[in-house]
């Protein structure tokens, strides 16, 4: 234990006296979450699911019944197109839970739009119309409005996604399994559609997420992808809280110089071979389970930045020892610990391989780390504002260009 | 083989396989980005994923035309990608309490188990000839349906 923690109690989170946390109370980046008033969309999907059994039964029950009940107007659509039926049928259900889940405002016109178009294609499908043109123009404009959104900011969430999902594979059947068909070509141009709607999806959740975030290291912030905070309303730090984040600060500052040179932290057991980038982590496993927390002399893990060819010290990463086990924030609110969640791990060769994607995956060859341990971050370069946030990624590259420039 | 004579589930089949071969295609360019930010570990899974991707490409595209090996290689990959979720469901219940996603979910389970069980019911199978190739192969390239 430090001289900073030998001060204080173990004030984990800033308000509460606790030692450990559930996994569950962090606040995550809502692209891996259903948002509450997306609840009542997937209660819908659920339901129609069950329905879409249900009506499956009925129509075998049904197969003599007049010719313009539902059932049997149903009973001939080939297999194929009952799949896109229920799809857009989902979809249809999916924006009516949209509707009454918000506040009246443009989006849920949107989402209003949005059912009554996939209920008109539903529609044309059970009454024997074509279908198929107005199904592509519904589709597509659907994805590409969601998109779009993304694009401007708006954070997805894993009911928008799934919607998405839904549409895009509808489609699918529509243009790729068609009764008859044209050429190689345009059914590669078809096929070739439906993955640049993938794309575009993907692309704009990732877009969306990003930008939706408020940086996520203080509490009351929405995280971006693959960072979790623990609950919590941000406050002013009280006087004591502001000095022990000081004194924190200083010895961090004192401690690290001599690993400046990253051939001392090589000494100390510290992996920095293959450094690159603005943000390379150089860890020290000695240290990961030697019973000390915060310690400003013996952090977990250096980060460093490269200056053209020139290493420069960042900072500290310290860890705590397991996953659930609470950060001491000595500093309140100034020096919130997180943890992170989703992570993409390479196996061959190990490695971090990016963030799960919105289409719930890792690349395939990854595992997916639910959750680490919880950390924290203290940067040790002048003139930075608030030395345990996030560092502007614009001031890092000014800084590090002067100091390229200073050779 | 006349693709006609397939069962109408393999149609269905095609199209999952299809957006899964786009999902393929999403992950291997997110991991081309993984790249530039944490280092080269992600390098060699953009490829991997790229050619997973043109895999199930031409394999949704061979069994569309009949093909019983498209048929079998998919069995084989959906039980690798369903027990590959499986372990990722374990570590997310054991470290951190909660399940896969609602998306991973539909990605990962429910649409490999959904591929994985129609292509091994019977009455689709039967309108495979066992042991043979796709008559009438196109290029392994984006192609839908046949005309």
């Amino acid at each position: 234990m430090t001289s900073v923690l030998a001060e204080t109690a173990i004030l984990a989170h800033s308000d509460l006296v606790i030692t450990s946390v559930d996994p569950g109370s962090y606040l995550g980046s809502p692209m891996y979450a259903v948002i509450p008033e997306h609840q009542l969309a997937l209660f819908g999907l659920v339901v129609t699911i069950l329905g879409a059994w249900w009506v499956r039964w009925r129509a075998n029950r049904h197969a003599s019944c007049e010719e313009t009940c539902l059932y049997r107007r149903y009973g001939r659509l080939a297999l194929p197109e009952r799949f896109v039926f229920w799809l857009v049928t989902s979809s249809a259900v999916i924006h009516l839970g949209l509707v009454l889940g918000h506040e009246p405002s443009g989006f849920s016109l949107a989402y209003l739009i949005g059912t009554a178009a996939t209920s008109w294609v539903a529609w044309r499908m059970l009454a024997g119309r074509p279908w198929r043109r107005p199904a592509k123009y519904v589709l597509v404009g659907s994805v590409l409005a969601y998109a779009a959104t993304l694009l401007a900011g708006e954070a997805p969430d894993q009911m928008g996604i799934l919607t998405k999902l839904i549409e895009i594979t509808a489609l699918a059947g529509v243009i790729v399994v068609p009764a008859s068909g044209p050429g190689r070509i345009a059914r590669s141009v078809r096929s070739a559609s439906v993955v640049g709607l993938l794309v575009a999806t993907a692309f704009g959740a990732w877009v969306g997420a990003m930008s939706s975030g408020d940086g996520g290291h203080h509490l009351g912030e929405t995280p971006p992808p693959g960072v979790l905070l623990p609950g919590g309303e941000d406050r002013e730090p009280t006087a004591a809280e502001r000095a022990r984040a000081e004194h924190l600060y200083e010895e961090t500052v004192a401690a690290l110089a001599r690993f400046e040179d990253p051939a001392v932290a090589a000494a100390h057991g510290y992996d920095v071979a293959g450094m690159f980038g603005n943000d390379f982590h150089a860890g020290n496993e000695d240290l990961k389970h030697d019973g000390r927390i915060l310690d400003p002399h013996h952090p977990e893990t250096l980060v460093y930045a490269m200056a053209g060819e020139r290493p420069v010290l960042l900072g500290a990463m310290f860890e705590m020892e397991e996953i659930g086990q609470a950060g001491p924030a000595v500093g309140g609110p100034l020096t919130v610990w997180h943890a992170h969640d989703h992570i993409c791990l390479s196996l061959a060769p190990v490695g971090i391989a990016g963030l799960q994607s919105p289409f719930g995956s890792c690349p395939a060859g990854a595992i997916n780390v639910p959750i680490t341990n919880e950390m924290f971050h203290v940067w040790v370069l002048p003139g930075l504002d608030d030395p345990f946030g996030d560092i502007d990624e614009a001031w890092l590259t000014e800084y590090l260009a002067a100091v390229e420039l200073a050779g | 083989m006349n693709h006609n004579s397939l069962h109408p589930t393999v149609q269905i089949v095609s199209i999952l396989v299809l957006v899964q071969a786009g999902i393929s295609v999403v992950s291997s360019i997110e991991a081309s980005f993984a790249t530039l930010a944490f280092g080269p570990a992600a390098g060699g899974l953009a490829l991997v994923n790229l050619a997973l991707a043109g895999l199930l490409f031409a394999l949704a595209n061979r069994l569309r035309h009949g093909s019983d090996r498209a048929r079998r290689t998919i069995r084989f990959v959906e039980v690798f990608v369903i027990v590959w979720a499986l372990f990722d469901l374990a570590l997310a219940l054991g470290l951190a309490g909660r399940s896969i996603e609602l998306v991973g979910l539909t990605t990962r389970i429910v649409m490999p188990v959904y591929v994985w069980r129609a292509l091994r019911r019977s009455d689709v199978k039967a309108t495979f000839r066992p042991g043979q190739d796709a008559v009438a192969i196109e290029a392994p390239v984006l192609t839908g349906a046949a005309a």
